[in-house]
């Protein structure tokens, strides 16, 4: 009882084995170098976030400078100085003489009610106070201040005006 | 070599090379445990130092507002700009783009640029964003920008003193600014990035962000126009009346509340030079003592009529000097005033009849109101640098009965400005003497702190602070003010003038003049106390009592206190 030889592969064989073989190598190269790649985009768009982040950090940071800047501008335009300044350079104000209380419902009012009357009051300083050693009490008082009192009659509604115009100007 | 076996020498040739190599593996082995394992966590964090850079975040200091919601000062960022000279690739470039947005001559800057040859060195500060911006975009090389956070004040010098100023570090030196520093400085953060070979930010790399805290803002009881109105008031006063300085506090008697601290002379907080020679910049209305004159006899009255020893009618015989205590006193003028009352002593401003009342007390009991109105001790308002005032009990050393006699009446007694309205103050507030507050709030990033009002104790009784507020309305309704009295309001005051002593004792001629005073009576809303050191006309009556009446009748108006419709009588007394 003689044993066959085993089959020799034929050509054909040995060829489409190649081939498969080269089928599976150029996948797995087209794997990798899918994964290659795809790890560079993705290194590339973390990359070109960070950068984005990194300019839009700082864009931050100028904005919120450029915001507190602005915030002092404006506390700045707002202060008394300023507005005082503004009267009386730009609209040429002077302080006012008089302060004149004004009883909008004609209701008896007392010092210490909370009824608000219109108050047109800047108040001029005092052109002189006393110049002398004079004491307190007897003949030789303090010369009166030039300020007229407040409750004096007066021309209030004007004054008024003219302040209303004047915080106008200033907040346009 | 028959049979192929190695001979002994080389043998022992391989055995040596071999242990050789077996130590040096293991040598190797132990130096990379020692690497890897024992030490890995220093040279993890040498690797790291090599290319991790930590950027502090400094913290924005907090703003400091007024009782109205006003910022008297904030913390706003600029930028600096330095340059190098090495780096900078393109001069006349650079020297353009940096005159041109800083405002500056080119030539300046190219000097300033050629002059920056051995360091980075600043040429601007305080460069704001549009400026900044326009270099940043212009991206030019030798040049670097960097945060330079700024302290500003919206409202100009408005009581610089109180607030105090920062140093080039941001943290406070004086003032508020100095003693709330920690809750105003906040908390610096961190961030932590990967640099690479020439220093720039890995984008990809690790960060880690440790954000910083912001400072707490403070607002204070001071109120921007009251303070404006008592800064220019002051101001005028001690250039009319030629004094050398002067101050001016109001306060809110019910709560004890600093509505304004203005002195002259003070320093400006928005000068680029810095402060000057002669400029005060300690609150001088807490941290300095001077006698206060005879605006203490209303703390002598107040123990008086307290105690029982005396009422508002008690006589008193004036024959122009007072023996009582051992030393002879003189009133002010000179005079004798015959038979007058305790009233009267306060609106003639005895000193005879005062020393008669404190010597009526006795010293112990004297003392003790003394101490019960505060004096001698600090009050406790939250400034640096507080001074306590001083004078002498009857069990110190060097106490004797002249002292009763001077101290009744003001004299041989230091005292703060600030222990001055606080005292008087309780008389407005129903005889309890409140502790001095300037902090209303103190809003922190996670909540806000509201500083309460606070009762010391009961100084004297309600009825001897209604009966000593009647009679400073008495001395306020006296002859010599009518020329000065705004018509229609009630107000209560005392006039004060104190020697200034020198090296051979009180002949000096100096005066320090003052005046307090309460408005409008019955329900005081302010206490004022004006104070002018050396003025030319030497009373206090004179020179201080029109300052008093100018910011009281502002404040009158401001918090809209309407006139009396009718004149007010006082009942006869």
């Amino acid at each position: 009882m003689g044993l066959a030889a085993p089959a020799l592969p034929t050509r054909e064989t040995i060829r489409a084995r190649s081939s498969l073989a080269a089928s599976w190598v150029g996948l797995a190269i087209l794997f990798a170098t899918a994964a290659v790649s795809m790890y560079l985009v993705q290194v590339s768009s973390v990359a070109t976030a960070g950068y984005e982040l990194q300019r839009l950090e700082q864009e931050r940071d100028g904005w919120i400078a450029k915001n507190q800047q602005l915030q002092f501008q404006l506390a700045e335009r707002r202060s008394l100085t300023w507005v005082e300044s503004q009267a009386a350079q730009r609209l040429g104000m002077v302080r006012a003489d008089e302060l004149q209380p004004l009883n909008a419902s004609g209701a008896d009012v007392t010092p210490t009610g909370q009824r608000i009357l219109a108050s047109s009051r800047g108040g001029s300083r005092p052109s002189a106070t006393a110049t002398s050693a004079a004491p307190p009490t007897g003949a030789s008082a303090p010369r009166p201040p030039a300020r007229p009192e407040p409750g004096s009659p007066g021309a209030a509604l004007p004054v008024l005006q003219s302040w209303l115009a004047m915080l106008t100007g200033i907040l346009h | 070599m028959a049979g192929g076996g190695l001979d002994q020498a080389s043998r022992w040739r391989l055995l040596c090379i071999g242990a050789v190599l077996t130590i040096f593996g293991a040598l190797v082995a132990q130096r990379l445990y020692w690497y890897q394992v024992t030490d890995h966590e220093t040279f993890t964090a040498l690797a790291s130092e090599e290319h991790a850079e930590r950027l502090a975040l400094p913290p924005v200091r907090g703003e400091i507002i007024d009782s109205t919601g006003h910022p008297l000062a904030m913390s706003v960022r600029y930028s600096a700009i330095d340059v190098y000279r090495p780096e900078v690739f393109d001069m006349e470039k650079t020297s353009r783009v940096l005159a041109d947005s800083l405002g500056l001559q080119v030539d300046d800057v190219r000097a300033k640029i050629l002059a920056a040859d051995k360091q980075w060195t600043s040429i601007a500060t305080r460069v704001p964003a549009s400026a900044s911006s326009q270099i940043e975009a212009a991206g030019l090389r030798g040049v670097r920008l960097r945060p330079s956070p700024t302290r500003e004040y919206p409202e100009g010098s408005t009581a610089a003193q109180a607030m105090g100023f920062v140093g080039v570090d941001g943290h406070g030196l004086s003032g508020l600014e100095l003693t709330f520093d920690q809750e105003l400085a906040g908390q610096a953060g961190v961030v932590i990035t990967e640099r690479d070979t020439i220093g720039d930010e890995i984008a990809i790399g690790r960060k880690a962000l440790v954000p910083a805290v912001p400072g707490s803002d403070l607002v204070l009881t001071i109120d921007r126009y009251v303070q404006h109105v008592a800064e220019r008031e002051i101001a005028a006063a001690v250039q009319q009346n030629k004094a050398v300085g002067g101050q001016i506090l109001v306060m809110d008697p019910a709560t004890g509340a600093i509505l304004a601290m203005a002195s002259v002379p003070t320093y400006s907080l928005t000068s680029d030079a810095g402060i000057a020679a002669g400029q005060v910049i300690n609150p001088v209305a807490v941290t300095d003592t001077y006698e206060p004159g005879s605006v203490m006899k209303l703390v002598t009255m107040s123990g008086a009529i307290e105690d029982g020893t005396v009422t508002p009618n008690t006589h008193y015989l004036d024959r122009g000097i007072g023996l009582d205590n051992g030393v002879p006193i003189h009133n002010w003028d000179g005079g004798a005033y015959g038979d007058v009352t305790i009233r009267e002593i306060l609106i003639h401003s005895l000193n005879t009849g005062t020393q008669w009342v404190a010597s009526k007390m006795g010293a112990e009991r004297y003392y003790h109101y003394v101490d019960l109105f505060g004096f001698g001790q600090p009050t406790g308002v939250r400034l640096n640098g507080e001074a306590a005032g001083a004078f002498r009990h009857p069990d110190d050393v060097g106490w004797s009965r002249a002292d009763l006699a001077t101290n009744s009446y003001g004299q041989s007694i230091s005292v703060t400005p600030l222990q001055m309205i606080t005292a008087v103050a309780a008389l407005g507030n129903g005889g309890v003497l409140m502790q001095p507050q300037i902090v209303r709030e103190i809003r922190r990033p996670g909540g806000t702190e509201t500083v309460q009002p606070k009762q010391v104790r009961q100084a004297v009784s309600a009825q001897t602070a209604a009966t000593m507020l009647d009679m400073m309305e008495s001395v306020w309704d006296q002859e010599a003010f009518d020329q000065i009295r705004p018509k229609g309001y009630r107000l209560a005051a005392k006039s004060g003038t104190a020697d200034i002593p020198g090296p051979g004792g009180y002949g000096t001629g100096k005066t320090i003049a003052s005046f307090i005073g309460f408005g409008p009576i019955p329900n005081p809303r302010f206490v004022i106390l004006v104070r002018l050191d050396e003025p030319e006309a030497i009373y206090g009556g004179v020179v201080a009592a029109p300052v008093f009446r100018n910011v009281a009748a502002d404040l009158l108006a401001y918090y809209h206190v309407p006139p009396l419709s009718t004149p007010f009588k006082r009942a006869p007394q």
